[in-house]
């Protein structure tokens, strides 16, 4: 039977009543904001909002001479390539080895979400003060071994590191109790047959729980990319983009063009439709990748 | 029963698009939501404007005021904003007005975010401190009023303000500000690590070069104590280097960049040498963590040293030797933004002159040892030695970059220099460099 779009007609107005509210939410804080965006960057708006004039695509060719938007890219892809494979393989892992119920396991989960609950600005404080070359534990601790405390977040071979490692502890404990449920979704008759075939652990997890799991894996690498390629919170309080632009990403320097003078949010928002189109690219590629995988399996 | 399940399908999806309106009122990830129109007006109809307004706050007659909040931003993070919150807390006990002033303090980057946002959605606050490092872009947006007719008011002695520090507060016809502070920079030395090192506690450097010698004295990294500080994303030290040198960013005019002038490049190398004696990262904390031994930093560091029972000392800080001494002046204002009432405004003026008091004037440089502007309150200090090696520079200061903005030409030139400089990059070419990128921003 052929699907095609629901018609206007008696029973299927019923649905699009349904779906009005979060398509009116979209439309609101999605689609008018996006194309708007479109619209600043053929200008050169400023934050006080004084009546612009149109640039066209100057904006568009100013970012491509910019060497702080070439670098900008540079660090976030660095910051996608490690942060994302990282996260999801730790949750991976842990949730294969956590998705039981037991008091122990329940307890480990807790533990690990809570970096997620915490606000990012708390946990940049935290981290810049154990971080702290003069007052931090970390370096004193460094300093015990190499003779002098290192700043880790000042120094530009180790500050991106130590951002990735930053966000990965704040945010795998989310990517965690997804893939716990859905490996608690996985039939156990399927695990009890292969126990009888003679399967080891990791035959199980390589043959059974990964493949059952590509969609849950699907869903969360694809947001998981998402949210690495916007990373701003974890640089912004902690190293700013310093030191000299190291760790200065796409969003980070949307951010500093917009919000700090010469506050030119027509330039601002011509980078941000050029990340909005570099993460669609991505993410489609992703999830057609995906999805094939998906369908191969079963 | 199709004509009920209708009903149902309306009243759900009604139901869901109330119940997420009334979601979208808390927002919480940022301050600055739009107010459908500007606030002050609105509020006044809430809160209520004073019942009665006299023409000062002397009237002999009791007067009914209804209460009011003004909401007040500024920068003081430092230990002096504990002060700064002392004196508010204090006037809102006090005050006949019913005025309760909410203060908020953040960060000077996150301020000079937040405040443009705020004013172009209506929402901004009641009044703020601004310094001169941060007016140009308010200036030239026309974001503050102007706040001249303070002086006029009764009560107001415009003759007890020094005129040097209220014509700082002028850009071309506008005052922008009426004045909370008057600043400069200062070489500060720790005097117990300079007896543990052998050097006399009470004999600061004469010259920078003796900075930069006492500098490697002092530092013993194994024991995390630096003989000096050169943060990479403050222009204060930098600048100071280049003073010293007799350089600086450009030409009294503001019309030539003068960044990669032959006193700079011997600045920088300088600036160099001491980063190897500096912590690679700093923060408020770290000036008054007992493990630094000399800094350049202003007058709002002085509560946090004395709280931490630092023993320290404070000079002007001194140029290479056969130079003259240089300074920055930073002229701090209480500014208006144009979103404020008109009745809002008025008691912002009271909440100003209860500032520039004898009293307040004295008290704020008691506490935060920054000179007394107002004539009546400087004779309080004329034996003090405190203030006056406070005071010395501010005869022979200049106001950095006014008609651009210090903040904005050390953002697009000074950081990324010294970031790559530190980086080992040859200095020459770099300060090549980034003169033609403030050259640049000069011909604009």
């Amino acid at each position: 039977m052929k699907k095609g779009l629901a018609k206007w007609t008696g029973k299927d107005r019923v649905g699009y009543l349904f779906i009005f509210p979060g398509m009116l939410i979209l439309f609101v804080f999605t689609i008018i904001p996006l194309v708007v965006s479109f619209i600043i960057s053929l200008t050169n708006l400023d934050i006080f909002l004084a009546w612009p004039n149109m640039v066209g695509l100057e904006n568009f060719k100013r970012t491509m001479a910019d060497e702080r938007v070439l670098n900008a890219f540079k660090n976030t892809f660095y910051y996608v390539v490690l942060s994302v494979p990282i996260q999801l393989v730790a949750a991976l892992v842990l949730a294969y080895w956590l998705y039981k119920p037991t008091v122990f396991n329940k307890l480990c989960r807790s533990v690990f979400y809570v970096p997620v609950l915490c606000s990012f600005t708390a946990i940049g404080i935290l981290f810049n003060l154990m971080l702290n070359s003069t007052v931090g534990y970390i370096p004193f601790l460094i300093s015990k071994v190499s003779g002098e405390p290192v700043a880790l977040l000042a120094e530009e071979k180790y500050a991106m590191a130590v951002i990735i490692f930053i966000s990965i502890w704040k945010a795998f404990g989310k990517t965690l109790i997804i893939l716990v449920a859905g490996i608690n979704d996985i039939p156990g008759t399927y695990f009890d047959a292969s126990e009888v075939d003679g399967a080891t652990k990791l035959q199980q997890f390589f043959h059974i729980t990964v493949p059952n799991l590509l969609p849950t894996i699907n869903f969360t690498l694809l947001t998981t990319l998402i949210g690495a390629f916007q990373v701003f919170d974890a640089v912004y309080v902690t190293t700013g983009g310093g030191p000299r632009y190291t760790t200065e990403t796409m969003v980070q320097y949307i951010y500093l063009r917009g919000f700090s003078a010469p506050y030119e949010l027509g330039y601002a928002s011509a980078m941000c439709i050029e990340l909005f189109f570099v993460i669609a690219v991505i993410v489609l590629f992703f999830k057609g990748y995906m999805e094939r995988r998906i369908q191969n399996n079963m | 029963m199709k004509k009920w399940k209708k009903f149902a399908a309306l009243g759900l999806a009604g139901i869901m698009v109330f119940s997420l309106s009334a979601c979208g009122g808390g927002s919480d990830t940022q301050e600055a939501a739009p107010a459908p129109a500007p606030a002050a007006d609105e509020t006044d109809a809430a809160d209520g404007a004073p019942a009665e307004e006299t023409d000062g706050g002397s009237a002999q007659e009791a007067k009914e005021y209804e209460p009011v909040t003004l909401t007040f931003w500024n920068g003081f993070t430092s230990t002096d904003g504990e002060v700064l919150q002392q004196i508010v807390d204090d006037f809102n006990a006090s005050n006949e007005w019913n005025i309760t002033i909410e203060m908020d303090v953040m960060p000077w980057d996150t301020f000079n975010e937040k405040l443009p946002a705020a004013i172009a959605a209506g929402d901004a606050p009641d009044f703020v401190l601004c310094s001169s490092g941060y007016y140009v872009p308010y200036v030239e947006a026309g974001s503050f009023v102007d706040v001249s007719e303070f002086y006029d008011l009764p009560g107001v002695d415009k003759n007890d303000f020094d005129p040097n520090v209220v014509d700082l507060l002028y850009y071309d016809d506008l005052c922008v500000g009426i004045p909370m502070q008057m600043v400069s920079h200062y070489f500060y030395w720790d005097k117990d690590l300079y007896a543990e090192a052998g050097l006399d506690p009470e004999s600061p450097p004469e010259t920078w070069e003796q900075v930069i010698e006492y500098a490697q004295i002092l530092t013993d990294k194994s024991k995390n104590q630096y003989g000096f500080l050169v943060p990479a994303n403050n222009n204060v030290t930098a600048q100071y280097a280049m003073y010293a040198h007799g350089g600086g960013y450009m030409n009294e005019e503001e019309t030539q960049a003068l960044f990669n002038s032959e006193a700079n490049l011997a600045a920088f190398e300088d600036l160099r040498t001491l980063y190897d004696y500096s912590p690679k990262d700093s923060d408020d904390n770290t000036y008054i963590s007992g493990q630094l031994a000399q800094f350049i930093n202003g007058p709002w560091i002085i509560n946090g040293l004395r709280e931490n029972e630092i023993n320290f000392g404070v000079a002007a800080v001194p140029p290479c030797e056969g130079n003259d001494p240089g300074a920055a002046v930073i002229p701090v204002g209480f500014s208006i933004p144009k979103t404020t009432s008109e009745e809002h405004k008025e008691l912002v003026y009271k909440f100003v002159q209860y500032w520039n008091t004898e009293e307040i004037c004295t008290r704020w440089t008691k506490e935060c040892g920054t000179p007394a502007y107002l004539i009546s309150a400087q004779k309080n200090f004329a034996d003090d030695p405190l203030t006056s090696a406070l005071s010395e520079p501010l005869a022979y200061g200049h106001i950095e970059c006014k008609i651009h903005g210090v903040n904005p030409i050390a953002s697009e030139t000074l950081y990324p220099a010294l970031g790559e400089i530190f980086a080992d990059a040859d200095i020459k070419e770099t300060l090549d460099k980034y003169n033609d990128v403030m050259q640049g921003i000069l011909d604009k």
